[in-house]
């Protein structure tokens, strides 16, 4: 009786504390292709950033003989570093989240990847190695951690640069023709080895 | 040939195929050298260096002109010998005229230009560019080197002693050649550097000082006389030049008897350089060379960099020293006979004396006591030859037809098969100009520009398209899979 008691208070705290001691069952995952679609547009615009600079820079393109100030470049590629690394920890999460609810969880540890995407040291981290360790995990799904995690964590510390070196315009010689021309006189009229007068 | 009327000169500014066209500007070159210490800083250890370039016309073009003092010392650890002699080039007058035109054209074919073939557009108010010719272009590269010397009266029978000019290898044995020095002279020892670098040399029994003290002139003049040199003794020299200097120069003391001179010893070949023009919003620069050399090996396998090796279209002369070592470079030695080297000094009747009296008698000579003589008489020299010799072929000009793009006001020379490279933008007829002389111009923009030449842009191209590939994956798996995760958000 007297825990009774106690769950009826409990019951009339729900609101402000929670949900109280009753949650109705959720599912946690959804198969709904558009939805899951909306969801990974996250990569559309540092993707689209990323291949209009590599296309411009194959098909070079002559800015003139000056730019702008290159700080506006600079944080350019700042930005589009970001959403690069937003974009691959939307991978990294989407890869965990599928290991634990699909194939038969992770190590701790390794959820903490996402949250350290910026940062290239977590590939010598406890969290990684501790996780890649893990006497719990087959061979083949660690290495497939390992490869992705290692891959990804790569590309977010490499996309600042990759993208400032080709959004930045370089000061180069950029090949502007050539032609023949000849000039109505032989080779020994203008350089003759010997000038007698 | 040189026309008759170069044995003349006018006293004012003109640029033609006269050997001494334009010779006013050693005139300035000169002063500028001797004045550019003051008398009061100046001291015997002081070495003065004179301006790096001066400015040559052609006739449509400008170039630069450039001098430099060069030392060379031989191998010897003790006692080495120490040879002096001022080196000059300039670009060659009817070529700097044909890459000047050709800019010109080039300029104008750029608004025919579009955006394809990947070259993107060039607005035409941000243009840097730069024109060059590096294959089969040659240019005179010229060093002479001088000694002062004395005639003792008209009975001076010694052969005259000529030095051997600095930079040139004789291969032989050079401490065996007879040295010179500022012996019975009466000019005031400070303005030679024979007291203190004495100066191999060679005598040359065919010519004595007893026949120099007859030359034709009064003895208040400068007496020049030129003579070719024994190809056997003298190896790629190509011209020797007496110059009896005036008796009443301002720093000589009197003397009846004592006549002194300048004997010089003058070298020049064609070099293979790299001519330069660029072009900055339409406006024209003065052409430049380059001088390309590969490393060297020298005789006794002692090996030597002369020049740097860069072919940098808008690197300036500044940055590069002039190179001369023959029989390296130049390599093309050229000979240069007694008459047309009369057309180096001519007369210039508005101040009744010649070419090389006026220079001559022009010099600071207040302040000359801190430049030896020699190199003055080097500077002179090593000038004359080099634009006489840029002017040869001097009237030739750019030949053939150019390729038109457009209609009526549109008519513009073919840029884009200009930029493509893959075309000549000039046609000529293929028999007519079988002989003629023929050149690659090749034009650069200097500039902001995108594109992968090198490494890093290459790179980086790698690390965006992977990370391009692994996210287009991931979304082609989310459309594939369909797995929406919202809920897991709030679990």
């Amino acid at each position: 009786m007297g825990l009774a008691i106690i769950v009826s208070a409990l019951r009339s705290l729900r609101h402000p504390f929670g949900r109280g001691l009753e949650e109705p069952t959720k599912i946690a995952l959804h198969q709904n292709r558009s939805t899951a679609l909306l969801q990974s547009l996250i990569h559309i615009i540092p993707v689209g950033i990323a291949l209009w600079e590599i296309v411009l820079n194959i098909h070079t393109y002559y800015v003139g003989s000056s730019a702008l100030n290159l700080v506006y470049y600079q944080l350019g590629a700042k930005a589009h570093e970001i959403m690069i690394h937003a974009s691959l920890a939307a991978v990294v999460l989407s890869y965990f989240r599928h290991q634990l609810t699909t194939a038969g969880g992770i190590p701790f540890g390794a959820l903490f990847g996402t949250l350290a995407i910026n940062q290239v040291s977590y590939l010598w981290s406890m969290e990684f190695w501790g996780s890649v360790g893990s006497k719990h995990l087959p061979f083949r799904r660690k290495l497939a951690m390992m490869v992705l995690v290692s891959i990804c964590f790569i590309l977010a510390a490499a996309s600042g640069p990759a993208s400032a070196i080709l959004l930045v315009p370089r000061l180069d010689y950029w090949p502007a023709g050539s032609t023949n021309i000849w000039l109505n006189a032989s080779f020994n009229d203008i350089w003759p080895d010997r000038y007698v007068s | 040939m040189v026309p008759e009327y170069c044995a003349e000169s006018h006293e004012f500014v003109i640029s033609n195929e006269c050997p001494s066209s334009e010779w006013q500007f050693i005139q300035d070159y000169a002063t500028i050298l001797a004045n550019a210490v003051p008398q009061h800083l100046s001291g015997t250890e002081l070495e003065i260096s004179g301006p790096r370039h001066s400015q040559l016309s052609g006739k449509n073009s400008h170039r630069q002109f450039a001098a430099v003092r060069k030392w060379f010392s031989s191998d010897e650890d003790i006692n080495p010998i120490i040879m002096t002699g001022r080196a000059s080039t300039t670009q060659q007058a009817a070529i700097s005229d044909a890459l000047e035109v050709t800019a010109k054209l080039w300029e104008n074919a750029i608004s025919s230009a579009d955006s394809r073939g990947g070259h993107g557009s060039i607005p035409f108010d941000h243009q840097i560019a730069a024109h060059s010719i590096s294959d089969d272009y040659f240019q005179p590269y010229t060093i002479a080197t001088c000694i002062i010397d004395t005639i003792l009266g008209s009975d001076d029978q010694r052969p005259l002693a000529i030095p051997i000019t600095a930079g040139i290898n004789y291969g032989a044995d050079q401490s065996s050649l007879s040295y010179l020095g500022f012996a019975n002279s009466s000019l005031p020892k400070e303005l030679g550097h024979s007291t203190l670098i004495e100066a191999p040399a060679i005598e040359y029994p065919s010519i004595v000082r007893a026949g120099l003290h007859q030359l034709p002139g009064p003895k208040s003049n400068t007496r020049v006389e030129w003579f070719e040199l024994p190809r056997n003794l003298f190896a790629n020299s190509s011209i020797g030049v007496v110059i009896l200097l005036p008796s009443n120069l301002p720093v000589s003391k009197r003397s009846e008897s004592t006549t002194n001179m300048l004997v010089c010893n003058v070298a020049a070949g064609w070099g293979n350089s790299v001519l330069n023009a660029t072009t900055f919003r339409g406006s024209m620069s003065a052409t430049s060379s380059l001088v390309i050399i590969d490393d060297l090996v020298l005789p006794r396998g002692k090996s030597e960099l002369l020049a740097d090796s860069v072919i940098s279209p808008f690197q300036s002369l500044n940055d590069i020293d002039i190179s001369f070592f023959m029989p390296f470079f130049p390599s093309k030695p050229v000979g240069i006979s007694k008459k047309w080297a009369e057309y180096l000094n001519p007369w210039i009747p508005a101040s009744n004396l010649t070419l090389i009296d006026s220079l001559v008698k022009n010099l600071p000579w207040n302040n000359t006591h801190q430049i030896p003589l020699e190199s003055l008489g080097e500077l002179i020299l090593s000038s004359l030859v080099t634009n006489g010799l840029a002017r040869v072929g001097f009237n030739s000009q750019l030949q053939g037809n150019l390729r038109w793009t457009g209609d009526g006001e549109e008519r513009r020379p073919n840029g884009k098969l200009w930029y493509s490279g893959k075309g000549d933008v000039f046609t000529v007829d293929t028999e007519e100009s079988k002989n003629w002389v023929k050149l690659r111009v090749n034009s650069v923009l200097k500039g902001y520009a995108y594109n992968c030449n090198g490494t890093p842009p290459k790179v980086a191209v790698a690390f965006l398209l992977t990370y391009c590939t692994l996210a287009i994956a991931h979304y082609f798996y989310s459309g594939i899979s369909g797995m929406d995760k919202a809920e897991a958000n709030n679990i």
